[in-house]
């Protein structure tokens, strides 16, 4: 890949473009590049932001059933979640995603899922974004095939497929192969898109994720934007010309609770993108105008006093229409704890819809048009901004700098930080480390009973198999195959080939698995970050004090193994842990990511830890912490203690206590007091 | 499994091959408590030497040079070839916090889901009698385990370079593409005692770069004595992209392991007798420290003696004077 062009150059202040007298501090108009103060000349007065709300619950007819209420709801496209499996292309009968089918998304393994999952809904009127980047092959496939079997053709199919693979070696890991092969798919599916489905948008470039992860907003637009270009550049390889690439290339923002930040971001973004690609010579209003979705942070959301939470997404949601934002997804109160149950859902549909109808938002076209301060945001961001892409730059371009780590060091740096900040309560959170509140009534939340999807998706897959002409499967994936080593065939058509022919999701991801191989991260985590943010004081010293004690008079320190069970893949939890007790000055093992019950158990007792902290954020806890406590005893291992943390539903406590976990850590938990809890459930023995 | 089980039916269990006994076991030879070094010996006491010595490979390189990442091809490679390896990495603690990351089974994903395969990181500092002693005293517990090929892997920084030849019959160093500049200076201890030398990463951009290091390293003059008679060290370019460039190392270390058996033996004894005096070193100076003596006259000296003496002559007739105490 090439690198990226040299910014060095680049001053923010002083570049020339059509339309515009070229100063920072005179951004143009709405509509004009460089679309500082929005991509359309008449913004909200004239096209409303679309409200797309993200959402897949376990089985297609339980999301479909969801999204057609949802659309009658005054929802205006759909926005699809997948369950993890499904993201990480193993079928749901696959032995490693026993706990993970149906959680956080929906199983899709199949044609016959989507079109389960579509049935009823007219996919030639109805935007459809969906949110897949590891199994972005068979899962548009399906997608295409469904259509066509609706009597739908490309064509006229509109929406997004996430598509941005780059972010999820940085952040999500919900990857299936090596960065390289990847990018390579990118590229094709912009080639296929751009020639058969020009109104679907092939690639949204996600800041998202890495917000959530703990990105600044500098970070998050530059990671972001240099993943763009990296795209850009792929899509070029791929042969396609690079104006009608920007024109289909969309971005994914999060907003979280620094209103004026998240405002100048959406601000700055454009005005970058618009610079970047100018700098490429590209040229026409359409491509250089950066469009974008954006979702309300999920981390801003607390656990404790959720009822806040809808407060908080209100004022993130008027920071993404004060940004312009395109489409928005509001988060429901209660997804610190679960998926969203029908009441939160129809709740935050609702803040939308009153932003759009009882306030002004839509009356005016730019309400933050010749703010000082917000100038002021733009021009710091975009400055830092830049400096973060000069680095990646001079590493070699994004696939090198990744594979060296380097905007993940600084994103991991950026999140221990935040940590320490809230809690030493420097960085307050109302109802968490400040105005606390007890005896909060709990709310009703959605469980899902995961053995059940499972064994119907199972049954699903078996059926599908059996009826199915095997010979017409296997030639198509031999087809398949053949264009991944030779390059010869674009991959999205063969793809299609094979699941007209009903292979499944696994199949097709499998077959390219054997030629691609599947990408192993190594997961690093730093130490110093957290403990290292601040002098340390007298909290951390009395920890430390306190570990000291134990190592007199254990003869070693006090070991703890993080881990992460199943195909979950959010570990900024876990990194930040494992650093912080690090720093309280425990031996911490890590282990590798995606691990089953039984490789925690064993590298647990190889180690000879005193404590597994398990990390959970996906639901997958209910299935896998009880096996992972069975294994544990029947190894003779019971003094190893166990402590859960991430999002666990108040509802499954019980179960997880009494499986023997003896302490859960939900958001918001102090790492101090952590540590502290550890420290008295270890055997002084 | 208790966790405080008698030392014999630990020596019993871990001879069978039980995992969790040698887990418990190299807790016992790093832990800190002389209650613990008491039952580490009766141990010991309870092993049968094994019928041939196990080979013990040294491998040690700065951070980042890919490590990990070559003993999870390498060992998966062995295991393979039905060998049962264990790994012995050690990683440093902060000297700040006492603390320590001991993230390497993240690097080798393969290796640690094989059967025949043991990885057991320990953290640096928590071995009191030095690094040598309780790597070396874990190995001989791997070697009873049943493990036949014991990977030591350390960064090569300080004191750990000399210990990692101390116990290892082998050294293998591991370079990055680039990483011939300091040839002169701070990785000299460690290259005059490397049997192999690796150049990792040689595969896309960087390859040319790797093969100019090779050459670096390949001409360079070296105090290196070999260690077999009439065998020269070798130089190899490692790519992770390429199992055939694993496979050419792994040949060689087999050979040299086979050449290695008949003086095992004798390597075995320098072994046991440069971990001796480490550790009377290490206990002396602990003795030393904690003496009342020292503690007085070190007092004596920061607070009035040190504006009109130096500490050498001091420390001389102090150290005379325990001893002759001690004597008398």
């Amino acid at each position: 890949m090439k690198p990226i062009p040299s910014l060095a150059d680049l001053a923010f202040e002083e570049l020339k473009l059509p339309h515009t007298t070229a100063r920072a501090d005179d951004p143009g108009l709405p509509g004009f590049a460089p679309f500082v103060r929005g991509p359309y000349a008449s913004m909200y007065v004239t096209n409303p932001w679309t409200l797309r709300q993200y959402a897949g619950f376990s089985t297609a007819e339980e999301t479909n059933a969801f999204f057609r209420q949802a659309l009658a709801g005054g929802q205006t496209g759909l926005s699809v979640a997948f369950d993890l499996p499904t993201h990480r292309g193993y079928d749901s009968d696959h032995p490693r995603v026993t706990g993970d089918v149906g959680k956080a998304g929906v199983a899709i393994d199949t044609v016959e899922d989507m079109k389960r999952l579509m049935d009823g809904i007219p996919l030639d009127r109805t935007s459809v974004s969906m949110t897949m980047n590891g199994a972005v092959l068979p899962v548009l496939a399906f997608f295409i095939v469904t259509a066509e079997e609706q009597g739908v053709a490309a064509r006229a199919l509109s929406g997004t497929i996430q598509n941005d693979i780059l972010k999820e070696y940085m952040v999500r890991n919900t990857y299936i192969y090596p960065p390289a092969a990847s990018v390579r798919i990118v590229g094709e599916i912009m080639a296929w898109l751009s020639a058969h489905a020009p109104r679907f948008n092939s690639i949204s470039v996600s800041g998202y994720h890495m917000h959530e992860a703990g990105a600044t907003a500098a970070q998050e637009l530059a990671y972001t934007l240099a993943n763009g270009l990296a795209y850009v550049q792929a899509g070029r390889a791929a042969g396609v010309n690079m104006e009608t690439l920007a024109e289909r290339m969309s971005f994914f923002w999060a907003q979280g609770m620094d209103y004026l930040t998240e405002v100048a971001k959406l601000r700055a973004a454009r005005g970058l993108w618009a610079r970047l690609l100018w700098q490429l010579g590209v040229r026409s209003p359409k491509a250089l105008a950066l469009r974008c979705h954006c979702q309300t942070s999920g981390w801003s959301l607390t656990r404790h006093d959720p009822l806040n939470n809808v407060v908080r997404t209100t004022i993130e949601a008027l920071s993404a229409v004060h940004g312009h934002t395109q489409s928005l997804h509001t988060n429901s109160l209660d997804e610190a704890v679960a998926l969203p149950s029908d009441e939160a859902a129809r709740i935050s549909r609702q803040t939308q819809l009153i932003l759009r109808h009882e306030t002004d938002a839509c009356a005016l076209i730019d309400p933050w048009g010749g703010s000082l301060e917000i100038k002021q945001r733009i021009t710091a961001l975009a400055t830092e901004a830049l400096a973060l892409i000069e680095e990646i730059d001079a590493a070699g371009g994004m696939i090198t700098a990744i594979s060296q780590g380097i905007p993940q060091r600084r994103i991991e740096h950026a999140a221990a930080t935040r940590q320490r900040r809230i809690d030493q309560a420097h960085d307050r959170i109302v109802g968490v480390n400040c105005h606390h509140r007890d005896n909060v009534e709990p709310i009703a939340i959605r469980n899902i009973d995961n053995r059940a999807v499972r064994e119907a998706q199972v049954a699903r897959l078996a059926a599908v198999r059996a009826s199915r002409d095997q010979q017409r499967v296997n030639e198509t994936l031999a087809a398949l195959e053949h264009a991944a080593t030779t390059g010869e065939g674009n991959l999205l058509e063969l793809t299609i080939h094979a699941a007209r022919a009903r292979a499944t999701l696994g199949e097709i991801s499998d077959a390219l698995e054997r030629i691609f191989t599947r990408h192993n991260a190594v997961v690093q985590v730093m130490t110093g970050a957290y403990g290292g943010s601040m002098a340390p004081d007298d909290e951390i010293q009395a920890v430390r004090d306190r570990v000291a004690r134990f190592a007199a008079s254990n003869g070693r320190r006090p070991r703890l193994l993080v881990a992460k069970m199943g195909q979950d893949g959010h570990d900024r939890g876990a990194k930040v842990v494992a650093g912080a007790f690090a720093d309280f000055g425990f031996d911490v093992d890590v282990a590798p990511m995606f691990r089953t019950p039984e490789e925690v158990c064993r590298q647990a007792l190889d180690n000879d830890v005193h404590v597994i902290g398990i990390s959970t954020l996906a639901g997958a806890h209910q299935t896998l912490v009880p096996e992972l406590m069975t294994l544990l005893n029947d190894s003779g291992a019971a003094h190893v203690r166990v402590v859960v943390g991430g999002i666990i539903p108040d509802t499954d406590h019980d179960a997880l206590c009494s499986a023997g976990v003896v302490a859960i850590f939900g958001p918001g938990s102090r790492l101090p007091d952590c540590a502290h809890q550890v420290l008295d459930h270890l055997d002084p023995a | 499994m208790s966790r405080a089980l008698p030392p014999q039916e630990l020596a019993e269990r871990l001879q069978q091959g039980d995992r969790h006994a040698l887990a418990r076991a190299i807790t016992l030879v790093e832990s800190t408590l002389e209650k613990d070094q008491v039952a580490a010996d009766e141990l010991f006491a309870h092993l049968k030497s094994p019928a041939s010595p196990s080979f013990r490979l040294g491998i040690t390189g700065a951070p980042g040079v890919g490590k990990s990442t070559f003993i999870d091809t390498f060992g998966t490679h062995l295991c393979d070839q039905g060998h049962r390896v264990a790994v012995l990495a050690i990683d440093p603690s902060s000297p700040t916090s006492g603390g320590s990351l001991l993230g390497d089974k993240t690097r080798m994903d393969q290796l640690s889901l094989r059967d025949s395969a043991f990885i057991r990181p320990s953290p640096a500092s928590t071995v009191l009698g030095g690094l040598a002693i309780a790597t070396s005293a874990a190995a001989r517990l791997c070697e009873a385990a049943g493990y036949d090929f014991i990977i030591i892997e350390t960064v090569g920084t300080g004191q750990s370079e000399r210990h990692v030849v101390d116990v290892a019959d082998a050294v293998l160093l591991l370079v990055e593409p680039g990483g011939g500049d300091g040839l002169q200076a701070s990785k000299r201890g460690l290259i005059e005692h490397a049997d192999f030398i690796a150049v990792t990463k040689a595969d896309g951009d960087l390859r040319a770069l790797a093969e100019k290091t090779l050459m670096e390293f390949t001409h360079a003059p070296s105090a290196y004595t070999p260690r077999l008679p009439a065998r020269s060290r070798t130089f190899h370019l490692l790519s992770m992209h390429d199992p055939a460039s694993v496979a050419s190392v792994s040949v060689e270390i087999a050979a040299f392991a086979e050449l290695a058996r008949p003086h095992q033996p004798a390597w075995r004894s320098q072994q046991a007798e440069s971990e001796f005096l480490q550790v009377m070193e290490r206990t002396l100076i602990e003795r030393v420290r904690s003496h009342p003596l020292i503690q007085a006259q070190a007092q004596a000296y920061a607070s009035a003696e040190h504006v009109r003496r130096l500490p050498f002559v001091l420390a001389k007739q102090t150290i005379d004077q325990l001893l002759v105490d001690k004597a008398e």
